[in-house]
C-alpha cells in the first residue's frame, strides 16, 4: 500500500495518540512535544487536529498526532467520530503508522475498550498508563511485564508531572519506529459468523486491511465520509442480506470485549483498596452541594472578572506608555510627512488596540483553563445541567457558554462534545450572545463615560460590578433566545447526559500555560491581521476624500478662522476636524446616520460601527484612528478615552460621549453580531448559510432595538 | 447475552436507590442507552453507589465501581440493578 511508512520513506513517521476523554493524553502530548505544536483541522470538519514534530534522542523525526478523545469505535458525539473514520480508512491522510494509546492508570478495567478494539486494525501500538503519581497515591501497582505478555504491546507507566516513564517511552517509540517490535497483536474479540461473513463479503471492495476494519464499515457506513454512494448501496446490501443489527452487535462486541480484558486488568493489577470516601467524593461533598454548590460557582465567576479587572490595569498602563514611547520615536526619527502619518496614526494605533487587551485576554484563558484542568467544569456542567436542559441545552453547554466568554469561535467548535443536534445548534446560535474578549475593549472604554471609578460606598470596583452586569445582559439575552429556540425547532432526537466526573488533579503548569499561550497567539495573529489591514485602510479613507470636498473644508477652515479670528494651534485643529467630515470616512459614517442617530450616535460612531462588522475588536482600534487623525496637535501623547473625553460637539459644545449615548453604544456591542470569523464557523458547523444568516439578523435586530431604547430613556 | 436487556417491571431500576445506597448493576432497560452506558464502563457486574441529585432535580452523582459519572434521569432508570 502506498500509503504505509518506510524508514526510506519521505514522509515522517505518523504516531496517532488515542485515549478515552480524561485520560490525559493532552498533558502526553504537551510534556513530548512543548512547542513543537500546529494546529490544523481534520479534513471537512473543524475538529482540532494537534500535529506535534518530535525528534527521538537519536534524530528521527516523528509526527505526533493528537485525536480527540474517544470511548469506543461506536461514537455518540461529532468530535469522536473523527477516531473511527480515520482508523478505518488505511487510505486516510492521518492513517497512522502505530498507536501511542494513553489510559488512565487509575481506571484502566475501564479505559482498555477503545484499545482493545485498535488492536483490532493490526496497527503497532503502545499502552501508557497515565497518571502514575495517582495511582501510587491509592496503592495501586500493575506489573507491567505481565499486562504487556496479555496485550501484547509495551506497556509504559507514565507520570506528566513528573517526566516518570517517559525516557522508556521514548525506547519504545524507537522501538516502534523500526518495527522492531510489531508484537503480533492478541485480539480481545471473535468476531461471530455473520460479522465474519460480512466482512469477507465487503473485503475486496474496500482497502481495508483487517476483518474488524470491515466489520466497522457495516456498523458505520451511513455516515463515514470517504464512502461513495456506491460504497454505501454495496455495504447496505450486504448488512441487509446477513440481517445485521448494528446497535445488538455493538453492545455484544461490547460485552464480549469487557468480559476479556477486565479479568486481565486485575489480574495485572494490585490495590490496597480503600473504602473510606477520597479525595474527590469529600470536597464533592461541598463544591456540589445542592446549595454551597451553585453558590460556590457564582463566586468563582465573580473572582474571575474581578480578577481580570483588578491584575489587568498594570500590564496595560506598561502597554500603553510603551506604544507612547514608539509613537514618539518614529514621530522624532522620520521627517513630518503621510508616511509617518501613516506609521503613527494607522499602524501604531491600530497595532496599539490590539496588544493592550492581551493581559485580560490571557488572565480570562488563564483562570477558566485551570478550573478545566483541575476538574471542576465537569462538576459545572453537572449542576447546571437541568437549568441547562429547561432552557433546551445540555449541562455540557455550560463550559461552551462560559469559554465563550473568552471568544465564541473556540466555544462553538467545542460544542461537538453535545451528541443531541437540537441541542448543539442552539447552543450554537446563542453562545455568540456571551460577551466575548473582543468586547473587552469596547467596555473597557465606554464603561468610564457611564460609569465613575472607585469603590463608591461599596466594598467592590463600581466599574467592576458594571462589567459584571455587561455580561449579565449578554447571559440573559443567551438563554432568553435559547428558550425561544427550544419551542421553536423540533427533533426526534433523544437527549442525553452522560458526563464522566473526573478526580480531582493537580494542574500542570505546561498544560495552561501552553493552551493560554495558542490562545494568546491566534488573538493576536488573527485580530491583528484584520485589524492592521483595516486600520491601514481606515487611515487612508479618513486622510483623503473627494477632492472639491476636501478643497471646499480647507476655504471653510480659512473663512472661520480669520472670522474668528483664531490663532494657529485652533486653525489646526479645527481643519483636521472639517477635514475628516469631508473625507471618505467621514462621508460613509454621515450617509448611515439617518439609522443610527435614534440609538444616539453620531457620523464618527458610525463608521467604527461599519467596521466593527469585520470583527468587534476593531472598535477602538478605529476609535483610535479616527481620532488621531482629527486631531492636530502631535505631541498629544494622551490614551484614547481621554481623547474621547475631550470629545465636543463641534456646535453645541456638549461632551459627545455622554451617558446616554455611551450607554446605548454600549448596549449595542452586547448584543449585536459583529464578528466575521463568528459567522464563518457556524456556517462550516452547521453546514449551512441559513443559520448564521440568521443569527446575524435576530442579534442585530435585538442589539438595534435594545440600544434605540435604552438611549431613548437615558437622553 | 441478550439477558442484560432485562425488563425493568421485573427487576428495580437504579432509580429505587436512595441517596447512599449502593446496588449491582444486572442490565439495562434500553439498548440503545446500554451501548453508550457501557462504553464509558457501566457493566453489569459494576457496583452502582447513587451519592446525590444536583440541584433543580438535576442530574444524578454516582459512584460506578470507584469512579465517578453524571448521568439524566432516563439513563439512570435503564439501569437494572439487584439491590
Amino acid at each position: 500500500m502506498n500509503n504505509s511508512y518506510s524508514p526510506t520513506s519521505s514522509r515522517p513517521f505518523r504516531l496517532a495518540l488515542i485515549g478515552n476523554p480524561n485520560s490525559g493524553k493532552s498533558s502526553v502530548f504537551n510534556r513530548l512535544t512543548g512547542l513543537q505544536q500546529k494546529v490544523g483541522n481534520f479534513p471537512g470538519v473543524t475538529v482540532d487536529k494537534k500535529i506535534g514534530s518530535y525528534e527521538l534522542p537519536g534524530g528521527e523525526k516523528i509526527n505526533l498526532i493528537d485525536f480527540p478523545g474517544a470511548y469506543s469505535f461506536y461514537p455518540t458525539a461529532q468530535d469522536e467520530k473523527i477516531v473511527v473514520q480515520t482508523l478505518a480508512n488505511p487510505l486516510d491522510e492521518n492513517y497512522p503508522d502505530a498507536i501511542l494509546y494513553v489510559a488512565d492508570f487509575t481506571r484502566l478495567e475501564k479505559h482498555l475498550l477503545l484499545f482493545t478494539q485498535i488492536r483490532d486494525l493490526g496497527l503497532p501500538a503502545i499502552l501508557g498508563l497515565n497518571m502514575a503519581d495517582m495511582a501510587e497515591e491509592r496503592g495501586r501497582e500493575v506489573d507491567t511485564a505481565l499486562l504487556s505478555k496479555k496485550i501484547g504491546a509495551p506497556v509504559v507507566v507514565l507520570s506528566s508531572h513528573s517526566g516518570e516513564g517517559f525516557q522508556e517511552l521514548e525506547q519504545y517509540i524507537h522501538q516502534v519506529t523500526n518495527q522492531k517490535s510489531v508484537n503480533a497483536p492478541s485480539s480481545f474479540y471473535r468476531p461471530n459468523n455473520t460479522e465474519k461473513q460480512i466482512a469477507e463479503a465487503l473485503s475486496d471492495a474496500f482497502p481495508t486491511n483487517t476483518v474488524y476494519q470491515n466489520i466497522l464499515l457495516a456498523h458505520h457506513y451511513q455516515w463515514l465520509p470517504f464512502l461513495s454512494k456506491d460504497d454505501r448501496q454495496l455495504i447496505a446490501e450486504v448488512t441487509k442480506k446477513h440481517d445485521f443489527k448494528t446497535l445488538r452487535h455493538q453492545v455484544q462486541e461490547t460485552m464480549a470485549r469487557f468480559d476479556k480484558f477486565e479479568p486481565v486488568a486485575k489480574a495485572t493489577i494490585k490495590e490496597t483498596a480503600t473504602d473510606s470516601p477520597g479525595f474527590t467524593e469529600k470536597v464533592d461533598r461541598i463544591l456540589t452541594h445542592k446549595v454551597f454548590g451553585p453558590l460556590i460557582f457564582l463566586l468563582l465567576m465573580f473572582f474571575v472578572f474581578q480578577a481580570i479587572y483588578a491584575w489587568a490595569g498594570y500590564p496595560m498602563d506598561g502597554i500603553e506608555w510603551i506604544f507612547g514611547q514608539l509613537n514618539e520615536m518614529v514621530k522624532a526619527v522620520l521627517p513630518a510627512g503621510w508616511v509617518t502619518d501613516l506609521l503613527t496614526d494607522g499602524i501604531l494605533a491600530g497595532l496599539g488596540g490590539v496588544v493592550i487587551f492581551i493581559p485580560q485576554i490571557a488572565i480570562l484563558f488563564f483562570l477558566i483553563n485551570l478550573l478545566e484542568e483541575v476538574g471542576y467544569m465537569a462538576r459545572a456542567a453537572y449542576m447546571f445541567d437541568s437549568l441547562m436542559h429547561f432552557f433546551g441545552l445540555n449541562g455540557r453547554s455550560l463550559v461552551a457558554l462560559i469559554s465563550s466568554g473568552a471568544c465564541a469561535i473556540p466555544a462553538i467548535m467545542s460544542t461537538r462534545t453535545i451528541a443531541n443536534w437540537k441541542e448543539r445548534l442552539i447552543t450554537i446560535l446563542v453562545a455568540p450572545f456571551i460577551s466575548c474578549s473582543a468586547r473587552l475593549p469596547v467596555y473597557v472604554v465606554l464603561i468610564g463615560f457611564v460609569v465613575p471609578a472607585g469603590n463608591g460606598d461599596g466594598f467592590f470596583n463600581r466599574q467592576g460590578l458594571a462589567f459584571m452586569g455587561l455580561y449579565f445582559l449578554g447571559i440573559i439575552a443567551a438563554l432568553g433566545t435559547a428558550l425561544f429556540f427550544k419551542y421553536i425547532l423540533k427533533t426526534e432526537e433523544r437527549s442525553t447526559l452522560m458526563l464522566e466526573l473526573p478526580e480531582y488533579r493537580r494542574p500542570l503548569f505546561r498544560n495552561v500555560s501552553l493552551n493560554v499561550w495558542d490562545k494568546v497567539r491566534s488573538f493576536v495573529i488573527e485580530a491583528g491581521k484584520v485589524i492592521l489591514v483595516i486600520s491601514i485602510i481606515l487611515w487612508a479613507l479618513a486622510s483623503y476624500g473627494p477632492a472639491e470636498k476636501m478643497a471646499a473644508a480647507e476655504a471653510q477652515t480659512t473663512a472661520i478662522a480669520t472670522a474668528q479670528n483664531l490663532d494657529a494651534q485652533a486653525k489646526d485643529n479645527l481643519e483636521a476636524s472639517l477635514r475628516l467630515e469631508a473625507s471618505y470616512a467621514g462621508q460613509m459614517g454621515k450617509y448611515i446616520e439617518p439609522v443610527i442617530r435614534p440609538l444616539g450616535f453620531d457620523w464618527k460612531m458610525g463608521v467604527a460601527i461599519i467596521c466593527s462588522f469585520a470583527a468587534r475588536e476593531v472598535f477602538v482600534g478605529t476609535m483610535a484612528t479616527i481620532y488621531s487623525v482629527g486631531s492636530a496637535d502631535d505631541d498629544d501623547q494622551t490614551g484614547i478615552i481621554e481623547r474621547l473625553t475631550n470629545e465636543r460637539n463641534p456646535v453645541t459644545g456638549e461632551r459627545v460621549y455622554n451617558t446616554a449615548t455611551s450607554a446605548s453604544l454600549l448596549i449595542f456591542y452586547v448584543f449585536a453580531m459583529m464578528c466575521m470569523s463568528t459567522l464563518a464557523v457556524v456556517k462550516r458547523e452547521t453546514k449551512s448559510w441559513k443559520w448564521p444568516i440568521f443569527q446575524f439578523f435576530l442579534m442585530t435586530g435585538i442589539a438595534y432595538l435594545a440600544s434605540f431604547a435604552v438611549y431613548q430613556w437615558l437622553a | 447475552m441478550t439477558a442484560i436487556l432485562s425488563s425493568p417491571i421485573v427487576q428495580p431500576n437504579a432509580y429505587l436507590l436512595q441517596p447512599g445506597e449502593e446496588g449491582t448493576i444486572v442490565g439495562f432497560s434500553s439498548q440503545e442507552l446500554a451501548a453508550n452506558l457501557m462504553a464509558m464502563g457501566v457493566l453489569p457486574g459494576s457496583k452502582i453507589r447513587y451519592i446525590r441529585r444536583a440541584p433543580f432535580a438535576g442530574a444524578f452523582y454516582l459512584a460506578i465501581d470507584h469512579h465517578f459519572l453524571a448521568l439524566r434521569k432516563t439513563e439512570f432508570e435503564a439501569i437494572v440493578i439487584r439491590k
